[in-house]
């Protein structure tokens, strides 16, 4: 599942020794700008084998050597916590890269060198980028960067990556400890006490072989954290592992009594304490600090009374600026394509050929293409909010409200965007750090109802309510949307998503200027892979569609018996063949071919009906004739419109929704899961409600 | 910090003593206090009332007794005292933990505030010296029990055993210790301790959450909840729920 952004040409790579770099480092530390800075555009983007965790390599000449970067995903540690400190953990010792570079953000130096303690640890060539030294140094901070390198026992390089600044340093340095390494790093010591456990442990280990690629100490200090993976590896391949874990369990217990906390803490502790003491040497402050512009932005932007206003008016404006300014290019593209159908029409002879490339091939990739516009706004405005440091302010400010359905307060973004389209709302999940809410927020927010249910709405209301109350119908099937939502996101996180929720320990950052170069190169990152990656399914899929509602066609003569065409096709039969399941909600075998057809796009049904109605499509007319038509219908009331609204909000999305929804969720299992539920779901609503509705006399 | 000098070696330890009990069972009875400092009852009378005139305890004759705010910031610095003191000679000049604490006892009252505080920076740079002050602690040790010269010292050094170390225990819960979620935007505390499920302990050490860290609570978000903190400098946000579980101290 690799999808490739920007090809570079393999570089004589086998001619040219290569360098494996992977560069580490918190969230936030300018580890995205350090890489796109050493690479360029030259970057690919993948998923690490079997998670969905978003991998980027890159390469790099640099002088003789061939230089490889790997993004490691960011984490504050290498604990076992997230799948994200999983992936970069195993990177790290299963594909032993020449050198580590460890991304550390100058201003907050503390927290960041956390990480680069456990590098170190963990027996790897470290080199520490020093990133952002202007803004430490703004902040009244210099670093004495050979002290902290004598201190930590690794090279440390000042960077500003932002402006490229130090970055050739940091490659040259980089390569250099590729290549020979650098001396004995420098290792926490834990103190007595835990030192004599620690020891204890490694004699043990090494006695039974230890575990390939880690020195034994990490090992050990892993085992009195309890760390479930290493104690996992431990059991497996050391001989007499079981018994070594027994063991652990002793010490831990004896360290608690002794420590009178548990051994993870002291080990903390002491890792702090170590840093604490680096950074006093090392780190001079002067007295005057400059203005905090954090701090005064914070203090409005997340204000007891203006936080949400603010939060409020952004995301209107990320909405308007998507969906508006988006609408022209969408717009466009259709009539470009709708150009290029009458064009291939002119030239080719009326038939299956004609038909298959014009409303099968060219209409699948105008389906496509069509979203690109969208999906590119929607991530450049994603980009600013996450570069800025916004992001994590707008989780801040409405948590709470998304605490109540078991979410993160990040879940808020796409399940907004998902009024507009479902397409990016569901690939705006990314910024969800934990798998679980990402799921969660996958799987409800086709609920919220998107822009493309609008025009069924709209013909429907229009046929069978009054104009004054038109507008509330409609609402109320947008609430409904939002409330079944709720609902299921409440009930997934406690049946098939069940686990802790994720704690909101997340760090606020401080605000920073976004740079152009990511931001472009995050949107054309993102439309790519959903060209790539979603568009090839979609195409594939609107072609079956096509084929299932064009296929068979009726022979010669054939007497349809004033039946429509489309009765006779594979979509026409099945809408026969399910008219029973659909005829308690008072639905008939016309409304099930719509239905049908609407899977592939919801604006398809109102298309379908006109079809089913053998209504000629002409722009203006064609509405109200249908209309005309459908309120002739005799199965067609007031409540059985309704019902097929509110069927219309809850069904499968669209295919391309769908295949996003597959691509993102990384598993066939989900993508039919959700079609699994949202079907039944619909079917259950549309049921009570038309049920519901014909008990209370309204049929 | 309240001057102790004022006070007697005796009356000192009187404090502590009423200061210990109180933290254990809330409430302090003369008779509980005749026990833990192993005297009769008469002699606790006559030395709660000289604690009464300075006006560190309140006493109701037969009743309980109760440490006033002030008596009881003066035990606590005594207490605080006591254990650097402890640790001191235990974790560093390697004194087996009960002989420390018992040398402790007779220095402690010796000890002013000034010295307490180098006391305390000594401990804490030898601990946490980055270029590994524990090492360079580990030769000291050594070089006591393998001396270089042959001098008389050699004998009584010969007498010290491995010491329980136990520098963690430094963060002791005091009547103020509170919870995260309970500080005003605007407080600042010192962490005390982490409790709570593991996973979440975990990830809120690995953000620089531990014993002793000074933390600041900034604000609270529009609806109450999650809080922003200043953390080791830098700004973290945290459910109430998760704040819950750190005990602090207020400072």
């Amino acid at each position: 599942m690799v999808c490739v952004v920007t090809k570079a040409a393999p570089l004589a790579a086998a001619a040219r020794p290569e360098i494996r770099v992977a560069l580490a480092g918190n969230p936030n530390a300018g580890k995205t700008t350090v890489f796109n800075a050493i690479t360029g555009a030259r970057q690919h983007v993948g998923n690490y084998p079997g998670v969905t965790v978003e991998k980027k390599e890159g390469e790099r000449t640099v002088g003789d050597a061939f230089v490889h970067v790997v993004d490691l995903p960011g984490t504050y540690s290498l604990t076992a916590y997230s799948l994200e400190e999983v992936v970069a953990r195993n990177y790290v010792i299963d594909e032993r890269p020449d050198v580590v570079i460890d991304v550390v953000d100058a201003s907050n130096l503390e927290r960041n060198l956390y990480l680069t303690t456990q590098f170190i640890e963990l027996g790897v060539s470290v080199v520490v980028c020093l990133n952002m030294v202007d803004m430490a140094e703004s902040m009244g901070r210099s670093i004495d960067t050979e002290l902290l390198s004598e201190l930590l026992g690794v090279p440390v390089v000042a960077t500003v990556a932002s402006k490229s600044e130090g970055v050739e340093e940091l490659l040259t340095v980089a390569i250099q400890t590729a290549r020979d390494g650098h001396g004995a790093a420098r290792d926490v010591r834990y103190g007595r006490e835990l030192e004599e456990h620690i020891t204890e442990l490694v004699e043990l280990l090494e006695g039974a072989g230890g575990l390939p690629g880690v020195p034994s100490r990490w090992v050990a200090i892993k085992l009195l954290e309890d760390d479930q993976e290493v104690c996992g590896d431990v059991a497996r391949d050391v001989p007499g592992g079981e018994e070594l874990l027994d063991h652990v369990v002793r010490i831990r217990a004896h360290l608690e009594a002794v420590v009178g906390d548990d051994a993870e803490l002291a080990l903390a502790d002491r890792r702090y304490g170590f840093i604490n003491g680096a950074c006093a040497e090392a780190v001079t402050s002067s007295a005057e600090e400059a203005v905090d512009w954090t701090e005064r932005i914070d203090r409005v932007v997340t204000s007891r009374v203006l936080g949400i206003p603010i939060f409020l008016i952004l995301m209107w404006g990320m909405f308007e600026l998507v969906f508006r300014f988006g609408a022209p290019p969408m717009g466009w593209l259709e009539s470009g394509f709708g150009w290029l159908g009458t064009q291939a029409a002119a030239w080719l002879p009326d038939g299956p050929l004609q038909s298959l490339l014009v409303d099968g091939i060219i209409g699948g990739v105008g389906g496509v293409l069509i979203f690109v516009p969208q999906i590119m706004l929607l991530f450049l405005v994603i980009s600013l909010f996450e570069d800025s440091g916004y992001m994590s302010r707008a989780a801040f400010v409405v948590d709470k409200l998304m605490h109540h359905i078991g979410l993160h307060g990040k879940s808020f973004i796409p399940m907004l965007i998902g009024f507009g389209c479902t397409v990016p709302a569901i690939m705006a999940t990314r910024t969800l750090e934990s798998r679980r809410d990402r799921l969660t927020t996958m799987l409800v927010t086709p609920l919220m109802s998107c822009g493309a249910r609008l025009p069924v709405y709209v013909l429907l209301t229009g046929a069978f309510f009054a104009p004054q109350l038109a507008g509330k119908v409609i609402f109320s099937i947008y609430v409904l949307g939002v409330l079944l939502a709720v609902l299921m996101a409440r009930i997934f996180r406690s049946t098939i998503l069940t686990g802790p929720l994720t704690p909101f320990v997340m760090e606020l950052p401080p605000y920073r200027m976004p740079t152009l170069m990511g931001t472009l190169l995050h949107m054309w990152e993102r439309a790519w892979c959903y060209i790539r990656k979603a568009g090839t399914m979609i195409l594939a899929a609107s072609v079956v569609i096509w084929a299932l509602l064009s296929y068979p066609t009726p022979p010669a003569g054939f007497d349809l018996q004033g039946e429509p065409e489309i009765a006779y096709t594979v979509a026409g039969r099945l809408g026969r063949v399910i008219e029973p399941v659909i005829r308690p909600l008072g639905f008939d075998w016309k409304i099930g071919i719509s239905l049908t057809a609407g899977m592939a796009a919801k604006e398809v049904v109102v298309a379908t009906l006109a079809t089913t109605y053998s209504i000629e499509e002409s722009e203006e007319t064609g509405s109200t004739a249908v209309r005309e038509a459908m309120r002739r219908d005799p199965i067609f009331t007031p409540l059985v419109a309704y019902v097929l609204m509110v069927f219309v909000l809850i069904y499968p999305p669209c295919l391309a929704a769908m295949a996003v929804l597959w691509r993102e969720s990384g598993s066939w299992k989900w993508l039919a899961f959700a079609v699994a539920y949202t079907t039944t779901l619909a079917w259950l609503v549309s049921f009570i409600v038309y049920q519901g509705g014909r008990a209370l006399g309204l049929g | 910090m309240v001057d102790a000098q004022t006070l007697t070696e005796s009356l000192e330890d009187y404090l502590e003593a009423i200061y210990q009990l109180q933290r254990k069972n809330g409430t302090v009875r003369v008779k509980e206090i005749a026990e833990f400092v192993g005297v009769k009852m008469p002699s606790v009378s006559s030395a709660l009332a000289a604690l009464k005139e300075r006006g560190f305890v309140e006493h109701e004759r037969y009743g309980q007794v109760a440490l006033t705010p002030e008596g009881r910031d003066t035990a606590e610095f005594l207490c605080r005292r006591h254990y650097a003191l402890t640790a001191f000679l235990r974790d560093i000049l390697g004194l087996d933990a009960e002989r420390a604490e018992s040398e402790a006892c007779r220095i402690e009252h010796a000890l002013s505030a000034e010295t307490l505080r180098r006391l305390l920076m000594l401990l804490d740079f030898i601990e946490r010296c980055p270029r590994g002050g524990d090492q360079w602690l580990a030769r000291m040790l050594e070089r006591w029990e393998n001396p270089p010269c042959q001098h008389e010292c050699a004998a009584c050094v010969a007498e010290i055993a491995a010491p329980a170390c136990n520098p963690f225990a430094s963060q002791r819960d005091t009547e103020t210790a509170t919870t995260l979620d309970r500080l005003d935007p605007g407080q600042r505390g010192k962490v005390l301790r982490l409790s709570g499920e593991p996973q979440i302990r975990r990830r809120l050490m690995d953000m620089g959450l531990t014993p002793g860290a000074e933390i600041e609570v900034e604000r609270l978000a529009p609806l109450g909840d999650p809080i922003e903190i200043e953390v080791r400098g830098y700004h973290l946000s945290l459910r109430k729920r998760e704040a819950a579980g750190i005990a602090v101290e207020p400072v």
